[in-house]
């Protein structure tokens, strides 16, 4: 379990509405700290539920939306881990903006040092975020 | 959605228009003034343009691709104005990230000898349009920008 503060919670909805391009949105939450604290805190597998859960709802609002973003670079930069094969993909095109994220990374960072999940179309279907499954919890006492 | 939209020598510009605000939206826009006391804000939030869409397509719709602001720049003869005294309303103002990417663009409406620093009117991602001196902006627009002037 890790725990998001509220203040970065809005300030990731807050990024979400103010960019204006992927770029500029992978650039604005990279520098929040949440998504080395994702890394850190969270196994890649994790990670891809959660992303998945996040994703596949239909209620969606630009926190969760921009949350899910943030788990998406989390993935992509993840120090390469052989554990994290077919059986845990990502759908990077749920989002919008997935796909140009994608390829900024790839970009900008050493291909040999991160996941590859482009062209990936299956994703995980089972993901339980109730009872002892608690992914996320927001630090309400600031 | 998007619409058909060309530079001057007919390349095609990729573009999207969004549909929807939400009361989330809504309520950010009261809040950005309170972080940004000295601007304006000049409207409402809309879904349907981005900054790049007000600066470079009459506010019909977002342009997002780094790719299509730099094709717009040079298609439309932009100009650089490299001294900011030389500035004058109607210029633009290109901000890009320390790696380059054009990550948003206003318009000069105001620049002379009271003001130091041009004031711009952009519009901040899907939130309203803000009149804003040149740096006072979320601080996810730069760090580095451009002033340009249009030579068509």
């Amino acid at each position: 379990m890790i725990s998001i503060s509220r203040t970065e919670l809005k300030l990731i909805g807050m990024y979400y509405i103010l960019a204006n391009t992927p770029y500029s949105l992978f650039d604005g939450l990279n520098s929040l700290g949440v998504i080395e604290k994702l890394k850190s805190e969270c196994s890649i597998e994790y990670l891809a539920q959660y992303y998945e859960f996040l994703t596949s709802r239909s209620q969606r609002n630009e926190i969760s939306i921009g949350l899910a973003y943030c788990i998406l670079i989390a993935i992509l930069t993840y120090p390469k881990n052989d554990l994290f094969d077919n059986t845990n993909k990502v759908d990077i095109a749920r989002l919008r903006w997935g796909i140009q994220i994608e390829e900024y990374i790839h970009k900008s960072f050493s291909s040999e040092q991160f996941l590859s999940v482009s062209n990936i179309s299956q994703t995980i279907t089972s993901f339980n975020d109730g009872g002892s499954n608690k992914i996320m919890s927001i630090h309400r006492g600031e | 959605m998007s619409i058909r939209l060309e530079t001057s020598k007919k390349n095609g510009i990729d573009n999207f228009q969004d549909k929807e605000i939400s009361s989330y939206q809504m309520n950010l826009n009261k809040e950005l003034p309170s972080q940004h006391p000295n601007t304006i804000i000049r409207t409402k939030p809309s879904p349907v343009y981005n900054c790049h869409g007000l600066t470079f397509a009459s506010r019909r719709t977002r342009i997002e691709k780094c790719s299509n602001i730099n094709k717009i720049l040079c298609d439309d003869s932009y100009i650089e104005v490299t001294d900011i005294k030389e500035v004058l309303p109607g210029d633009i103002v290109v901000y890009y990230s320390s790696t380059g990417d054009p990550n948003h663009s206003g318009i000069v409406v105001e620049n002379n000898c009271n003001s130091i620093i041009p004031l711009i009117c952009s519009k901040w991602g899907s939130a309203g349009e803000f009149i804003h001196s040149l740096r006072d902006c979320p601080r996810i627009y730069g760090p580095n920008f451009k002033f340009y002037r249009c030579r068509l």
